[in-house]
């Protein structure tokens, strides 16, 4: 080609104005010389860098050259065939691909050859990735597992399921390597019984992240994962069980408050840990028998619990269930107080409200528990909406406000995910005269700490979104300013190991669940002893 | 996020600092971060926009970004001054740039937003967003430094 002639003796200049005119003419015929002014000229950057963008406009109109570079001697060239291949979706390109991937030789150009195949997908390259899926570059072997689970590859199935389990092992669990993350997404793809079979089973995976990935997936998933989840939840592990109960929530079906409600049912629902879960679950997964569930259990006598179902019903209240409630308040003189002050803890402003049409008693006993509330929040609120119902008289004794020594002189930050508990801690701690700021997980968690005055207590939950509880304490502890502030994890977990990396990442003092308002109170008591 | 479009921005970094800084680089294992913060004594970070929106964030020890900038400038460099800062910032630009481009020949296409250098010993960063966030931690004989890339 007479143009390219001489072309390394000529300046800079011209040298890019005839690659320009190269490209804009579309001259094909100047693939072979480029390829060989790459090997040439190798070295010389400015160039080179023209050359290459001149070569992937060209070859981009070129299936034939493009495969023909892919076996070129040339090292740059090669490079540039396989990307421009991937991306144009070159399928006469794959044989070559194919042959290169397998060769194990340069491991940045058998990620590059295998993206390549991945953007086609063509049957022929599902071997390689088999084949990678535990390539010791962690790049290539989560590249090969995700391409498993677009393939649905459903024989590699047991291979994905093993490096889930492996990520339990000690030496690992600690952290969630993109490798795991893509194998749960890959069953979650292959979405046949096994694979949803098995992720269910790992519920509760030891690391907290895989643990939050496997839900997500099992949430998406939705019907299928049901009934596992159901199998689940009849079974011992009081963990696995809440898990569970977590995960139907979150798939927030109708049939999947079938499932909660079916367990209810069955009696399988005894510890009170996995009873507050499935309460709670049937605040997002509604259904008209998960309603009458939840109404029923307005029975409950155990503070946290009976949070946790008027806050759900507190969603989804309707005429009826208002007056089953206004029922229950005034049939049973004990129960009534108790769902009287679980409604303004948990500042169920819809109950509240039914509640205001049971008569003078009831309103009496919603007003007492409400002026002898010391959280000035939780009374804001209400004041506004007694002002909003027409009571303006009982928004603005609400708006009195409270005498210093009634305000804690103690501030307490509470983290957990669940707004049932974070209201139960409001309440119990500003009871004895606390202070309470909450935050919806580890993340928000930090954020308070960093934005607000200094806490004297810290009280978090183990498991939540975002950031749980033992990677905030441990973000907590890094911080000097925060490295001795008392905290306490509250926990279901039975597990020795989550125990024990709870410990290690700085929590002084654990509280099981469940556990009554007084126990909460104890324990500040114990641990701020000077008040 | 898909493995692909991680590979650009660990290409981009190791070129970045083996032609910039003479920096011989070795990359970890990717892992999903368990919570959204970046921690750095000195990190840049810059915003993308367009097909897909997100951030990147580049977080250097202190030792590390010294030994880093010292071989960029041919210079000892002892304390995290503005000169650093501008070679962080510097630095961000250079990945996100080389990494849009490569993901533009991916058919992702980017914009790159100015970006924002925060020094501060053990100084914490939040992505704001719900998506999981890709860590990449690297590591030089002077010291250690993560990129954190998601986008959505």
């Amino acid at each position: 080609m007479d143009i390219l002639k001489d072309f390394p003796q000529k300046d800079f200049v011209d040298q890019i104005t005839l690659l320009g005119e190269i490209r804009e003419g579309g001259k094909l015929e100047a693939v072979p010389y480029l390829f060989s002014l790459m090997e040439e000229l190798a070295g010389n950057d400015a160039v080179i860098y023209v050359i290459v963008n001149t070569l992937r406009a060209l070859l981009s109109m070129s299936e034939t050259a493009t495969v023909e570079g892919i076996v070129s001697g040339t090292p740059a060239v090669r490079d540039l065939c396989i990307e421009v291949a991937g991306e144009n979706g070159f399928h006469q390109a794959v044989p070559p691909l194919v042959r290169l991937a397998g060769e194990r030789s340069d491991v940045r150009r058998l990620f590059a050859a295998l993206s390549a195949l991945a953007r086609m997908q063509p049957d022929e390259a599902l071997e390689l990735f088999r084949a990678y899926m535990h390539h010791e570059e962690a790049l290539i072997a989560s590249l090969s597992v995700e391409m498993i689970g677009r393939y649905r590859d459903f024989s590699a199935r047991q291979a994905l399921c093993d490096i889930v389990s492996a990520a339990e092992a000690d030496e690992c669990y600690e952290d969630c390597t993109l490798h795991t993350a893509k194998a749960v997404w890959a069953l979650g793809e292959l979405g046949d019984e096994p694979s949803v079979a098995f992720l269910v089973s790992r519920i509760h995976h030891r690391n907290p992240t895989a643990r939050r990935v496997i839900q997500q997936e099992l949430a998406r998933l939705g019907a299928p994962s049901l009934p596992y989840l159901e199998d689940i939840l009849a079974r011992d592990d009081v963990d696995a069980r809440i898990m569970a109960a977590n995960v139907l929530g979150l798939i927030g079906t109708r049939e999947a408050a079938a499932v909660l409600v079916k367990a209810l049912d069955k009696g399988l629902a005894g510890d009170l840990n996995v009873r507050f879960a499935i309460y709670e679950a049937l605040g997002t997964a509604k259904s008209m028998k998960g309603l009458v569930c939840l109404t029923d259990a307005l029975r409950e006598t155990e503070e946290m619990v009976l949070m946790a179902v008027i806050s759900s019903l507190d969603g989804q209240l309707n005429p009826t269930i208002a007056d089953d409630i206004r029922r229950v308040v005034l049939g049973d003189a004990s129960q009534g107080g108790r769902i009287v002050r679980a409604v303004v803890a948990s500042r169920a402003l819809v109950i509240f409200e039914a509640l205001f049409e049971a008569g003078a008693q009831v309103i009496d006993a919603l007003l007492q528990a409400l002026g002898q509330s010391t959280d000035p929040e939780l009374r804001e609120i209400f004041a506004g909406k007694l002002e909003a119902m027409g009571e303006a008289e009982a928004a603005d004794a609400l708006r009195i406000p409270i005498p210093a020594a009634v305000v804690g002189s103690w501030r307490i930050l509470a983290v957990d995910d669940s707004r049932a508990m974070l209201n139960f801690y409001r309440g119990a701690a500003s009871a004895i005269g606390c202070e309470v700021d909450t935050a919806g997980n580890g993340q928000e968690g930090l954020e308070r700490l960093q934005t607000e005055d200094p806490y004297d207590l810290i009280i978090t939950d183990m498991n939540m979104p975002v950031m749980d509880g033992i990677e905030f304490t441990r973000k907590l502890r890094e911080n000097p300013a925060f490295s001795r502030t008392p905290t306490v994890m509250v926990t279901t977990e039975s597990e020795r190991s989550q125990v024990e990396l709870a410990r290690k990442a700085g929590v002084d003092d654990f509280l099981q669940k469940p556990f009554a308002a007084e126990r909460l109170q104890a324990l500040i008591r114990r641990m701020l002893p000077l008040q | 996020m898909d493995v692909q479009l991680i590979n650009p921005f660990i290409e981009a970094t190791l070129h970045v600092l083996e032609t910039m800084a003479f920096t011989k680089v070795t990359v970890g294992k990717p892992f999903l971060k368990k919570d959204k913060i970046a921690r750095g004594d000195v990190s840049g970070v810059i915003g993308l926009t367009g097909q897909a929106s997100g951030t990147i964030s580049v977080s250097f020890t202190e030792q590390c970004i010294l030994a880093v900038v010292s071989n960029m400038f041919g210079e000892e460099m002892t304390e995290l001054n503005d000169e650093v800062q501008d070679a962080v910032g510097e630095i961000a630009n250079m990945i996100s740039g080389q990494a849009r481009q490569k993901l533009e020949t991916m058919g992702k296409s980017l914009k790159a937003a100015i970006p924002t250098v925060i020094t501060g010993k053990g100084h914490t960063i939040t992505h704001i967003t719900n998506h999981p966030i890709m860590a990449i931690p690297f590591t030089t004989d002077q010291g250690e430094f993560t990129i954190e890339v998601f986008f959505q």
